[in-house]
């Protein structure tokens, strides 16, 4: 195991190098378990499965929510502004928090998510997210009869 | 862009598994096969609290029922010939249903989204214990709660509380598997105004302001009489559980004594010590949402669901005779009533009532 330096380099897969100060990394318990599961010598850190882009929004969150005094309602209106994102930017998110195991970030995610199918009709959950209606006429059939109550 | 039908299916059902509101939960099942494979029933919280449904009047000679979902505004229609000529009591998203026309007076258990049906011993075995031969079109039904949700449980009961005769009236349950409901001894009671199933106790409480509790053998047991609210009238009480805590909520009437109508005009919610016997009064609900009518009151955390306000009481007309049109949302904020839906369901067979939207697993 190595020692947690002042810094600590997190490297993702196209090359681009996060330099996270000590107080900020100590707090993440995820960072924590990566260093003392990668066995090396010096400070840098890979992620093999993150990009760039998308680890800067998720050491932006980090930062911001570790940082010094800062208030629930700061919180709360910088996690709105952070949300901003497109969906596949949203996905990347998410995967990335699964990589790191970070679970308050991956909370977050699907609560957006959820946000915004959240009383919506079908067809407008599919136009939001671009997914391409794959019932047999006869499924969707099955499907409304099923719960024609809550179509009507 | 990603290919969002094939979000990971983790994903997919972990967003699934925080839908709250069962509309979503079907709307979200219905997207694609993929979401559908994803979003599977099991997963749905069940025990997450819907805002009720307002059946509407039954129409004469009509094998539907109209719904309408105060928060999307609109009617559904809903196919139950069962319920057609029959009594209806709403408990626990299920209908305990009285044949009107059945030589017996047949009773079911019935899951209005699903049609499901689970037959419970006749109206005529209920009678028959007092020596008591039942007329059709006459009441004798009351009250009819469940202990749990028939569609997660097959442990559950359900108790009536019903008129035999001369006044007199009684209280009988029945268990899945039971051929006969089974009577309790009861001291004679004035009538039972509301009846709830609350931390695995039924209690219940009388219009003489007797509220007792059937401990684990359902034997009655008086905890405390509330005389002072009582003398009040005309009034209507129901029993309510909000966030753990049990409630007393009356419901103050005018009558309007040429039209021999009532029209709601009050309401007062006090929290129920049942250990003290003592009553608190509640100015406030905060965010919670008070449903009450015919057989139940329900209550849900309006915070979670759109186009539901807080600390409302939403009142439907379950007064003797009354035909739908003392119907409304009421503040206890500022006592002000609204409207609830925008045109008039009366009926003469079956006035507006709450059922809470549930699956069948």
């Amino acid at each position: 195991m190595m020692s947690l330096g002042k810094l600590i380099t997190l490297k993702t897969n196209d090359n681009e190098e996060f330099k996270l100060d000590k107080t900020v990394a100590v707090k993440l318990e995820i960072i924590k378990n990566i260093v003392q599961d990668v066995d090396c010598t010096s400070n840098v850190i890979p992620l093999p499965n993150i990009d760039g882009k998308t680890m800067t929004k998720v050491v932006k969150y980090w930062k911001k929510h570790s940082e010094e005094g800062v208030t629930e309602v700061q919180l709360k209106n910088f996690d709105q502004d952070f949300l901003k994102m497109s969906h596949s930017e949203l996905h990347d998110v998410h995967l990335a928090a699964k990589y790191l195991d970070d679970n308050q970030l991956k909370e977050v995610i699907i609560q957006e998510f959820l946000d915004r199918i959240k009383g919506k009709p079908i067809e407008e959950i599919r136009e939001v997210f671009g997914i391409v209606n794959d019932y047999t006429p006869e499924e969707e059939e099955e499907v409304r009869r099923e719960n024609a109550w809550a179509f009507e | 862009m990603a290919d969002w039908a094939e979000l990971p299916n983790d994903l997919i059902s972990h967003i699934a598994n925080r839908v709250k509101v069962i509309e979503d939960f079907i709307a979200f099942r219905s997207v694609c096969t993929s979401w559908r494979i994803a979003a599977i029933k099991d997963d749905f919280d069940v025990f997450s609290p819907q805002i009720p449904l307002l059946m509407l009047g039954a129409k004469h000679e009509d094998d539907f029922r109209e719904l309408y979902s105060l928060s999307k505004n609109k009617v559904s229609r809903l196919f139950l010939p069962e319920v057609r000529n029959a009594e209806c009591f709403p408990t626990e998203g299920w209908l305990c249903t009285v044949s009107n026309t059945s030589r017996d007076g047949e009773m079911n258990l019935l899951h209005p989204f699903s049609r499901t049906q689970i037959q419970l011993p006749s109206l005529k075995i209920l009678l028959a214990f007092h020596d008591f031969d039942h007329r059709p079109t006459v009441q004798y039904v009351i009250k009819a709660v469940l202990s749990a949700n028939p569609s997660i449980t097959s442990d559950y009961v359900l108790m009536l509380w019903y008129n035999a005769h001369d006044g007199g009236g009684g209280l009988a349950f029945w268990r899945p598997g039971y051929l006969n409901w089974t009577h309790i001894k009861a001291p004679r009671l004035t009538s039972v105004a509301s009846m709830i199933y609350h931390k695995g106790k039924y209690y219940y409480i009388c219009y003489g302001g007797r509220f007792y509790n059937l401990c684990s053998n359902f034997k009655p047991h008086l905890l405390v009489t509330l005389d002072d609210l009582f003398y009040q009238h005309p009034v209507q009480f129901y029993l309510v559980e909000v966030s753990g805590a049990l409630l007393l909520v009356t419901r103050f009437y005018n009558i309007d004594e040429d039209e021999g109508s009532v029209e709601t005009y009050k309401f007062e919610v006090c929290e129920l010590d049942v250990t003290k016997g003592e009553l608190k009064e509640i100015k406030n609900l905060g965010d919670s949402t008070i449903f009450v009518g015919r057989n139940e009151a329900s209550c849900i955390d309006s915070s979670k669901f759109t186009g539901i306000k807080p600390n409302h009481i939403y009142f439907t007309d379950d007064w003797e005779g009354g035909v739908g049109r003392d119907m409304g949302a009421y503040n206890l904020e500022d006592g002000k009533i609204e409207s609830i839906y925008p045109e008039l369901s009366i009926s003469l067979i079956c006035p507006p009532t709450w059922i809470s939207p549930s699956f069948i697993m």
